[in-house]
């Protein structure tokens, strides 16, 4: 448990610069055979903080390993693609400032699909390597935020990641790696220093081996930021001690009797429930099940097409050998090179869908289902305290069956995921059984800033499970 | 949807500012149509007089006092570039 490690290091009874040093060495010899990590910061930087770091903080001298696509001063964040090599921010982000304030060492920074465009940590950009699962290698982490998924799951030592979601890249990730993953409520945690994907969507939570753990880093990175605007300014429940839930009724969606669900994972979920005797009922949700995932996708893409625009070769990442030729071609041949396949899929579809002529068809519409759909959930959950139901609906594929998958199949498997990230809810994803070996995970859903209840739940899942 | 045409692909590529290989615009033509034929899902669904979301929560206007504050020096802004002349980002010619 971190709490100890944490009561350990504030009392002097650990040294923490011998923890956080076997810890680096260890995930060193681990990433040769998973591939969890693209960048481990200096050993110059590990001893300057080493030296520096808070004693007496919330989270001292746990080590802690940052998603790709969030900046950490000096260490190259690329957010997985080449289009960004060599990128070595000159700022922290405010999450990387708040977790070092409390005395955080930050490790490196951890695979993903090429800025959070995937599902299964496949589509990683030109020149990384997926990581791999740590109960069978031959299967995907899930994605996005694989690489924090994989080296919290295969930690021997104190440990926490820094992830992000887009559209269920914490929870599907967790859930294939068989650990906890925090999702807040859009807004409860700042976004500056996020490379982003998409950015009424983006969201940067957290991962740990309980859910406690992880509820105690997203504490931490919780609250307002004058850096992003879109922070919340209201006061948030604490996170640090999740209670035990009793006398709840749950909602779960009927979708996961649906074709395509694996029913033994359903089957796995519902008991889990049943064991920790949380009253549930089966609830529809015809809105969030027809359109939910492709509301998602128009947003998701149409949004990072945007953002992709500031990759032009000039001020950095990946930069034209010479500057002879006009910018246009410049800029166009080097997005050429340093995009990925997806990468350069969404950039086109979003492109289309905001193109004059289409815009009302596409964008505009997708953000009233998505109104729509905000009012179906919150009319569960006002009926209901939360809704639980599989995070993923197949167990983790092998990589020869994702590359079988066309992309619409591959997107078609966000239905558990795709609608509390569109809705900007918080929800978690804990492991509450197994099959095959693997780990089988339950997603939490709770109503906007609910995450002390979400955790609550998690936490007796959780609980349950390891009985 | 009918199917997405080569050049339909090729005027976005164009907008975008990417160039593309032969063999990708006939591949992302084909993901075209096929990821806009599960986006036309949406169209069945009446949204008369529904406003937009444009974030999922509630978000108003934020405001700060208009005050100077450090910020990134010539050298840290251009120290990720390789194309760079003086305190300037050097690129093609934009005529």
């Amino acid at each position: 448990m971190i709490h100890r490690y944490v009561t350990d290091v504030q009392k002097g009874k650990v040294d923490a610069k011998d923890i956080v040093a076997q810890a680096v060495e260890h995930a060193k010899k681990l990433n040769e055979k998973y591939h969890f990590m693209n960048t481990f910061v200096s050993e110059t930087d590990l001893k300057k903080q080493l030296k520096t770091f808070n004693k007496k903080g919330k989270l001292a001298g746990v080590p802690i390993s940052v998603k790709d696509c969030i900046c950490v001063e000096g260490t190259e964040s690329t957010a997985g693609s080449k289009i960004l090599k060599g990128y070595k921010p000159v700022f922290d982000a405010t999450v990387i400032e708040r977790v070092k304030a409390e005395g955080a060492i930050i490790i490196g920074k951890t695979a993903q699909d090429e800025f959070g465009y995937g599902t299964f940590g496949t589509n990683t950009g030109i020149g990384y390597t997926p990581a791999r699962n740590p109960h069978d290698a031959r299967r995907v982490c899930g994605g996005s935020s694989s690489g924090s998924a994989a080296f919290t799951a295969l930690a021997d030592f104190p440990h926490l990641s820094i992830a992000e979601s887009t559209g269920g890249s914490i929870a599907a990730p967790a859930s294939y790696c068989g650990v906890a993953g925090l999702t807040p409520t859009y807004g409860r945690v700042s976004r500056y220093g996020l490379i982003d994907y998409a950015n009424s969507l983006d969201k940067i939570g957290s991962m740990a081996q309980r859910v406690r753990d992880a509820g105690l880093l997203l504490e931490v990175m919780s609250g307002v930021d004058s850096k992003d605007p879109t922070t919340l300014n209201q006061k948030m429940s604490s996170l640090l001690t999740p209670k035990t839930v009793k006398g709840l009724d749950i909602a779960v969606p009927k979708i996961i009797h649906a074709e395509g669900v694996d029913k033994r994972i359903t089957d796995t979920v519902l008991s889990a429930l049943n064991d920790a005797r949380i009253n549930y009922t089966e609830v529809s949700m015809p809105l969030n099940d027809t359109y939910g995932v492709w509301d998602y996708y128009m947003i998701a893409m149409s949004e990072t097409s945007t953002n992709l625009a500031k990759y032009a070769g000039m001020r950095y990442g990946l930069h034209p050998k010479s500057v002879e030729k006009d910018y246009t071609t410049l800029f166009s041949e080097v997005r050429e090179q340093g995009f990925g396949d997806e990468a350069k899929r969404r950039l086109l579809l979003g492109t289309f869908a905001r193109m004059s002529g289409y815009r009302g068809k596409y964008y505009i519409k997708a953000m009233k289902v998505r109104t729509k759909i905000i009012a179906e959930y919150k009319k569960i959950l006002k009926k209901h305290s939360f809704i639980v139901s599989p995070a993923m609906p197949i167990l983790p594929p092998t990589f020869e069956d994702v590359s079988k998958l066309t992309p619409v199949q591959v997107y078609a498997l966000d239905f558990f995921v795709s609608g509390p990230n569109l809705t900007g809810m918080p929800h978690a994803s804990v492991k509450v059984g197994a099959l095959e070996g693997l780990p089988v995970g339950a997603l939490v859903v709770g109503d906007h800033l609910q995450e002390q209840g979400v955790l609550g739940v998690a936490h007796t899942l959780e609980r349950g499970a390891q009985k | 949807m009918s199917r997405v045409t080569k050049e339909t692909v090729k005027k976005v590529a164009s907008i975008a500012r990417i160039k593309l290989s032969d063999e990708e615009l006939v591949r992302f033509s084909n993901d075209f149509s096929d990821v806009l034929d599960a986006f036309s899902k949406l169209d069945e669904l009446d949204v008369e007089g529904t406003v937009a979301s444009f974030h999922p929560v509630r978000i108003a206007n934020v405001f700060r006092e208009d005050t100077p504050k450090k910020s990134l020096t010539p050298a840290q802004a251009l120290s990720n570039t390789t194309q760079k002349e003086d305190s300037m980002f050097k690129t093609g010619s934009i005529a």
